[in-house]
């Protein structure tokens, strides 16, 4: 299976031994260790053929004589890479609209990806690499960390701009985040700055002034927090906490700014056509990345049907699938070795699962809700989600930058999982309704499983609404409303620690906690692991916790995610990380 | 009072006049009109493969396992399966089957229960006139104006999934076209000698209404439904592909087509076989409302179709 040569008369960046394809890439970085996990992952690292080029993760680029340039490996970091060419625009195509391109309101992938590496990028900190924790961005280094924790103060970068020309000063801090937090534009990321002092108070409307934060000067951000919180320099790495300008703001209102947002990122917005689902970016020259980007422009096209998004790739008039191949294009994609150059697999910090709403019988009881995780045989899910999930029968992803998970996956074990139906008070089993959203590939997955529970006696019906419906669902239960028993869900974490998933999921009231679960310890141990800097010992507090949360078993834990990107051959240096999506201000064509 | 109307309608007791006996052998000769033929035959192999729907397998077994490829892609077309599997391994020729049943019985029902409702409606508001009449066909006029997609899946919000919530979606929507379509021709009989020599015999109006303008409803409708069955189909499928109608895993011609469509380019027969398959019931359904038609002279004359 060595890679077929490129049709591309561009073709004249690199002499032939060393690999600079898309395979290339996963072979050296697979070579490398860094994504080891991508063996495990599915066929295409373990195509590798040794064809490593010297040089570990993060060496310098080196330049080959007679003008073409040798590419050791892809190349981390935000600074400029050498034997990248200048011009050019990509073109992105996702199948949803962005909600909003407001980086403290945007969520889903349209917006995730435009709000962190478009617009804007990053903001005091930035994740480093594809798999490292926040480094310093518009902060001139890491904060300086007070002996209690509690205090971080900043130094910010002289001469970083908005898109408008005006250099980013200390305020724009505290006013994007008194923005963020207050009631009125309803961010749902608010949960990640509560550690900060008087967050709560903003939150609740009590007041406009976040008191926790200061700006002694235009260049030194002071934020105090209410206890020591390691979550926190992720926080300030993703998009909800990047500044905006105020005046532009101010001068646009909420809706419009979610629109044509002014930021700091390597690519100015110059359009956004609602009706003809289409937004247009243009390079920003005064990029706080000297050098950088490559490309003239970016453009996105969304409301693409899945399956028409694969073709387009294949014909060559998009560059790159947003939300990568769809789980029903995957296997197809993966078993024709044409389309083997159009794709990359990376590691994605996911989870796919049942979600059980825990404060109803039958639900309510730990046994029963054990006997769901051994009743499912994940292996035939993997089936249909072929490239795009992996069994997996644990909380928290398979992959995380930095946990090894500890808690031994549920398999499959129907024999035991009667046993304990019967030790629950259900011998025979019982009825309950599966909700699911009509996006691939839950309709397939919620088929499998009610097969499979009917082994067990459970009995299954189908509720197939719209994702925007189950959303409503989900966020109804907190309330009391929605009735749901079971749903089909999956969660992307956006920090490179188990912390994402307890502090949103499983600790009691959290902003995601839809379905009531509740555990005390697991509460205890969540606190104290935030406040633990200390890689191994915080580790030891989610293993722990991990435990916990596998024996409540307040999900069906299915999946863990993967990437499987969708590249065109033209399109060089794509970089992805699942938190934050591709390096946008690295790639050339 | 005259004995023979313009409209050539035939009067009790009358000899049948030169244009009556004409229209008893274009009758004769039109019996069995090709399209009628075509669309009787094609139907008595679709109820066949409804109720015969068991032989072909079953619909629900997965087979995960061998009935995809190893890199877990539908199979083709073989021995084995006719019709090759879809994505979870099922055999695409039981689900074909079931599919069929599925709009089948859709089809029949619905259409039942749309033109009864329907045809009460149309007979009260002609017949009654008044009051009745302008509240019923104000309510029709809104039925009819009402943006059929939308207005399903407004109801498929209130319900929960299944068979019945299909039917009654298409119930709610289709019942007016047949509403306006009797009363028009209760309007036109209304007035006739037959109507008024029972009421003038003392009849009470149910009676009338019932026994003697009910029954020339028949012709129409008759010619009516199966365009309404052949409606009625393909809507259920549109349902069942938008989601709001029939819930996976049941068999339905449109969340086949709703399966199939992703698989377009490594599996098209998941798409094909569906969609001929509603093609080849809607024309069925269509073939036969055309043959009827052509096999009634009166229906050409008072037919609703452009005429």
């Amino acid at each position: 299976m060595s890679p077929s040569p490129r049709a591309d008369p561009r073709r004249w960046i690199v002499p032939a031994p060393l690999p600079t394809d898309r395979r290339g890439f996963l072979r050296l970085t697979g070579a490398a260790g860094l994504l080891g996990v991508v063996g495990t992952a599915g066929g295409l690292a373990g195509c590798s053929t040794g064809n490593a080029a010297a040089g570990g993760t993060g060496s310098p680029s080196a330049t080959a004589p007679g003008g073409g340039v040798h590419i050791h490996e892809y190349v981390p970091g935000p600074q400029p890479v050498s034997g990248g060419r200048y011009g050019g625009t990509v073109n992105v195509v996702w199948s949803d609209p962005p909600n909003s391109f407001d980086p403290a309101v945007g969520y889903n992938l349209t917006a995730w990806d435009a709000i962190t590496e478009v617009v804007f990028f990053g903001s005091l900190m930035a994740y480093d690499k594809q798999l490292g924790g926040p480094v310093a961005n518009i902060a001139a280094s890491p904060p300086a960390i007070s002996a209690d924790s509690k205090t971080l103060t900043f130094t910010i970068r002289k001469g970083v701009k908005f898109h408008n020309g005006r250099e980013i000063v200390a305020g724009d801090f505290i006013y994007s985040w008194e923005r963020m937090l207050a009631p009125a534009l309803a961010s749902w990321a608010t949960s990640y700055l509560t550690s900060i002092e008087g967050a709560n108070a903003v939150i609740n409307g009590k007041t406009k002034t976040l008191d926790g934060v200061e700006a002694p000067d235009d260049y030194t951000l002071v934020v105090h927090l209410t206890a020591p919180d390691f979550t926190i320099l992720n926080a300030f790495a993703l998009p909800f906490t990047a500044p905006v300008p105020k005046e532009e703001v101010e001068r646009l209102g909420d809706t419009a700014f979610g629109e044509r947002p002014v930021g700091f990122g390597p690519f100015r917005i110059t359009g956004y056509d609602s009706a003809g689902q289409t937004a247009s970016f243009e390079r920003f020259d005064d990029y706080m990345y000297p050098g950088l980007p490559y490309l003239d422009g970016v453009s996105y096209r969304w409301g693409v049907d899945p399956s028409v998004q694969l073709l387009q790739l294949q014909s060559g008039a998009v560059d790159l699938i947003g939300s990568g191949i769809p789980s029903s294009q995957a296997a197809h994609v993966l078993a024709t070795p044409s389309l083997h150059a159009l794709t990359q697999q990376r590691p994605s910090p996911g989870n796919l699962w049942l979600t059980i709403y825990t404060d109803h019988p039958p639900f309510n009881n730990q046994k029963v809700r054990q006997a769901l995780n051994w009743a499912v045989d994940r292996a035939e899910i993997g089936r249909v989600t072929y490239g795009t999930y992996a069994p997996w029968g644990a909380p928290f992803p398979e992959q995380i930058a930095d946990f090894t998970p500890t808690f031994k996956p549920y398999g499959y074990d129907p024999a035991k999982a009667k046993q304990l139906l019967a030790e629950a008070g259900y011998p025979h089993g019982f009825s309950a309704t599966l909700t699911i959203s009509s996006d691939d590939p839950f309709p397939a997955i919620a088929q499998i499983v009610q097969a499979q529970l009917a082994g067990v006696g459970v009995r299954l019906s189908l509720n197939q609404v719209s994702s925007n419906a189950l959303d409503s669902l989900e966020e109804a239960s907190v309330k009391g409303g929605g009735h749901l028993q079971l749903d089909a869900d999956n969660w992307y974490e956006v920090q490179p620690t188990p912390a994402d998933e307890v502090d949103a999921l499983y600790t009691t009231g959290a902003s995601s906690n839809y379905n009531a679960y509740s555990n005390s310890d697991v509460d205890r141990l969540a606190a104290q692991a935030r406040e633990t800097f200390d890689q191994t010992a915080r580790n030891k507090l989610y293993a722990q916790i991990q435990q916990l949360i596998g024996e409540d078993a307040p999900f069906v834990f299915l999946e863990s995610a993967l990437w499987l990107a969708g590249v065109s051959t033209r399109l060089h240096n794509y970089q992805y990380r699942g938190e934050t999506y591709t390096y946008y201000d690295r790639l050339w064509v | 009072m005259t004995t023979t109307t313009a409209s050539g309608v035939p009067v009790p007791g009358q000899p049948a006049t030169g244009r009556a006996k004409a229209r008893d052998q274009s009758l004769r000769k039109a019996r069995w009109p090709p399209a009628l033929i075509a669309g009787t035959g094609l139907l008595v192999v679709f109820t066949a493969i409804a109720i015969a729907a068991p032989v072909f397998g079953n619909p629900l077994h997965q087979n995960l396992l061998s009935g995809l490829t190893p890199s877990g892609l539908p199979l083709g077309l073989s021995w084995a399966h006719p019709l090759g599997t879809d994505a979870l391994g099922r055999s695409e020729l039981a689900r074909l089957a079931y599919g069929i049943r599925t709009s089948m019985i859709v089809a029949v029902v619905s259409n039942v229960t749309s033109i009864a409702v329907g045809a009460a409606v149309g007979l009260a508001a002609g017949f009654f006139r008044g009051p009745v009449e302008a509240v019923l066909m104000r309510i029709t006029d809104v039925g009819l104006a009402l943006p059929y997609t939308l207005a399903a899946l407004v109801i498929a919000g209130l319900m929960t999934a299944g068979l019945t919530r299909v039917i009654v979606i298409i119930t709610a929507l289709f019942w007016a076209y047949p509403a306006r379509l009797v009363y028009g021709e209760v309007l036109r009989l209304r007035h006739r000698g037959f109507v008024e020599s029972a009421e003038a015999m003392g009849a009470s109006g149910t009676s009338i209404a019932t026994r003697h303008l009910a029954p020339h409803m028949f012709p129409l409708l008759v010619t009516y439904s199966p365009l309404n069955a052949a409606s009625a189909v393909v809507f259920e499928a549109t349902l069942s592909y938008l989601g709001a109608g029939i819930n996976p895993p049941t068999a339905s011609l449109g969340n086949m087509i709703s399966d199939g469509q992703s698989a377009l380019s490594y599996a098209p027969h998941l798409l094909l076989v569906p969609a001929v398959a509603i093609l080849l019931i809607t024309m069925s359904f269509l073939l036969l409302g055309e043959g009827l038609k052509a096999r009634n002279p009166d229906l050409k004359r008072v037919s609703w179709l452009g005429r």
